[in-house]
């Protein structure tokens, strides 16, 4: 396939921008959609693999690949022009709708539209973690792992800036012994 | 105070993000609605609905969680201190 990276920071912005404006229900669809379908900027394999490298660093994973891919094309100010292209828009959108929703927050109707994404949301997530822990079923050290950082989390509510190193200082133990 | 406070915080947290924000969704809770009772319950999960139901990243959470907190100065502080660390490390 034909790629064409985008010729200047307007064409960049411009594309990041239509990303974000058009990305109800996740991110990801969408810029693929705009990178790989519309504008060509970048090969399918090209795409699925900067998005892999942005989910395993920390931070919103299309954030990062915004930062990644405007380096790629343009530099400091490319990742600067994308990031900013993509949050713009939404940005406003959901400060917009948190202003309407905190006036109207007597109108049942809009409660209960409120109340169900919630509960859609927290589904995903934990759709989510079946999946990821599906995986890992087979392995007693990992399944002993995810019940500890979940009793440390949710049960015992301790702060997960404690919790994620220690878990992952035990984590690289274990893979080196063999038990993940 | 509230304001560096919470830059400083979601800085943190924007490094142990690993994976995404739903990761670090139930400490962002903790830390705002049960250590320093910014939110009410209720307000973090208006909040996670909204930035769930408009169009745009999840982080999107981030800043309106600063926005109860300050205002508009709060959500600019809270959407960018979660992202510039880990923009960083990207970078």
């Amino acid at each position: 396939m034909q790629v064409s990276p985008p010729r200047s920071l307007t064409e960049l912005f411009l594309g990041f921008l239509s990303i974000g404006a058009r990305s109800f229900g996740g991110v990801m669809p969408w810029a693929h959609r705009v990178m790989v379908e519309e504008r060509r900027w970048v090969t399918p394999a090209d795409f699925t693999e900067t998005i892999g490298l942005c989910q395993f660093l920390p931070g919103p994973n299309v954030g990062n690949a915004s930062i990644v891919l405007g380096k790629r094309w343009f530099g400091l100010s490319g990742s600067i022009v994308a990031f900013l292209g993509l949050m713009a828009l939404p940005f406003i959108w959901v400060l917009g709708l948190f202003i309407v929703y905190s006036d109207l927050s007597s109108n049942a109707a809009l409660k209960a539209v409120v109340t169900g994404v919630g509960a859609a949301g927290a589904g995903l997530f934990i759709g989510t973690a079946v999946k990821l822990g599906r995986a890992l079923v087979k392995k007693p050290a990992a399944l002993a792992l995810i019940a500890a950082c979940f009793a440390l989390v949710a049960v015992a509510r301790v702060s997960l800036l404690m919790v994620v190193p220690i878990g992952l200082g035990i984590a690289v133990f274990a893979a080196r012994r063999g038990w993940l | 105070v509230s304001l560096v406070e919470l830059g400083l915080y979601f800085a943190l947290l924007s490094l142990v993000s690993v994976g995404g924000l739903p990761s670090v969704m139930p400490e962002m809770q903790r830390f705002v609605v049960d250590v320093k009772g910014w939110l009410t319950p209720a307000d973090f999960i208006q909040a996670f609905a909204v930035g769930q139901a408009a169009p745009g990243p999840n982080v999107l959470i981030a800043s309106l969680i600063g926005w109860k907190v300050a205002g508009l100065p709060g959500a600019f502080v809270a959407l960018g201190s979660i992202c510039f660390p880990a923009a960083v490390i990207a970078w």
